[in-house]
């Protein structure tokens, strides 16, 4: 099959079914990154006192793993509303820069459909975007085939998680908690060319290790990405220079 | 668990998500940005990428973990050689699922 993130294949003319394929394509790795982590919170969740409705309405309405994972261990310890929202803000607090890097991609977008974009923005759609719209402009029904989609396999992941409880198998017995990395290394490595693209990835992921390494915790993707920018900046300074 | 809690836990934490997802997008994306500022942004992608990546290897539950029980790190050399060779991203994925699944039976 033909998942090819790679700058050069030419983009035909498609219809509005070959942009629903495409979308539909694009999103298949999805099954294995969302799939299981979707499952293992539906698990989590309903072991924790969470009804399956309730479960099912949080993957469906907050649509962020680690939020979610961080609130259920929160409402288990009767942890207050306050607390919760906060833990919630401070984890999802990156999302302001993967939208903000997504958002001239989408100036074609009138209002409501960027609104719909925001509401199914996660990382790895971000990151399958991102690499989209680096090398053609986004087709809009490609866009949101890709995040419904997406959208779906977190519900329905959840849903087999509450519905099947303990009888779902432990992810890491088969390797596929490195799905999500995978797929982050997958679509980083097609985007880095140029000296200037390769100094500013090293310069982040060394950065991301030494604030992962002194406790940075969900604060880290946001500090190493600064990090990295002020290398992109200093790169393009001297290319002028 | 108390019942209203949960639902009033899902409707503000669901709000403060889409807040923080589509505030930027709402608010930048008929903002005429300046080309230096689009010249450095050109890099945001990958500086973004490469550090979820490297977090995701070196910290799989959030902490810097470097001993050989995270099998992540030696899962990664693989799946770096064929994301660099192929540029596949289902083939990475699976390459890596693999490499992650292999460690794991040599090691334990």
């Amino acid at each position: 099959m033909d998942i090819k993130t790679e700058s050069s294949d030419a983009e035909p003319a498609r219809g509005k079914w070959g942009d629903i394929r495409r979308g539909v394509i694009l999103t298949l790795p999805m099954l294995v990154v969302f799939g299981p982590i979707g499952a293992t919170f539906g698990v989590i969740a309903v072991e924790a006192g969470m009804s399956p409705f309730q479960t099912i309405l949080m993957s469906f309405v907050v649509y962020t793993g680690a939020a979610q994972l961080a609130a259920i261990q929160l409402l288990i310890f009767d942890a207050p509303l306050v607390t919760i929202y906060l833990t919630t803000l401070v984890i999802n607090f990156r999302y302001l820069v993967l939208s903000a890097t997504l958002a001239p991609h989408l100036s074609t977008f009138g209002f409501l459909p960027r609104l719909f974009y925001g509401l199914q923005l996660t990382d790895a759609s971000f990151a399958i975007h991102v690499s989209r719209f680096a090398k053609a402009p986004p087709r809009r029904v490609e866009v949101f085939t890709t995040n419904i989609f997406a959208h779906i396999i977190w519900v329905v992941g959840t849903s087999i998680g509450v519905l099947a409880g303990s009888a779902v198998p432990d992810p890491t017995q088969f390797g596929i908690d490195f799905a999500m990395p995978a797929m982050f290394i997958a679509l980083a490595i097609p985007l880095i060319k140029s000296k200037a693209e390769v100094a500013v990835a090293i310069t982040s992921g060394v950065a991301a290790i030494g604030f992962n390494a002194i406790g940075f915790q969900h604060w880290t993707i946001l500090a190493a990405t600064a990090v990295a920018m002020t290398v992109a900046f200093g790169a393009i300074r001297w290319k002028r220079a | 668990m108390e019942t209203s809690v949960i639902y009033y836990a899902i409707l503000g934490m669901g709000l403060i998500s889409i807040a923080v997802k589509a505030a930027p997008i709402m608010l930048l994306a008929r903002r005429r940005l300046s080309s230096s500022v689009l010249e450095v942004g050109r890099f945001l992608p990958i500086a973004v990428l490469s550090a979820m990546a490297v977090s995701g290897v070196f910290a799989p539950g959030g902490r810097l973990e470097l001993g050989a029980e995270n099998v992540f790190l030696a899962a990664a050399l693989p799946t770096l050689v064929v994301a660099v060779v192929t540029r596949q991203m289902l083939l990475t994925i699976v390459v890596g699922i693999l490499a992650t699944a292999l460690a794991r039976w040599l090691l334990f």
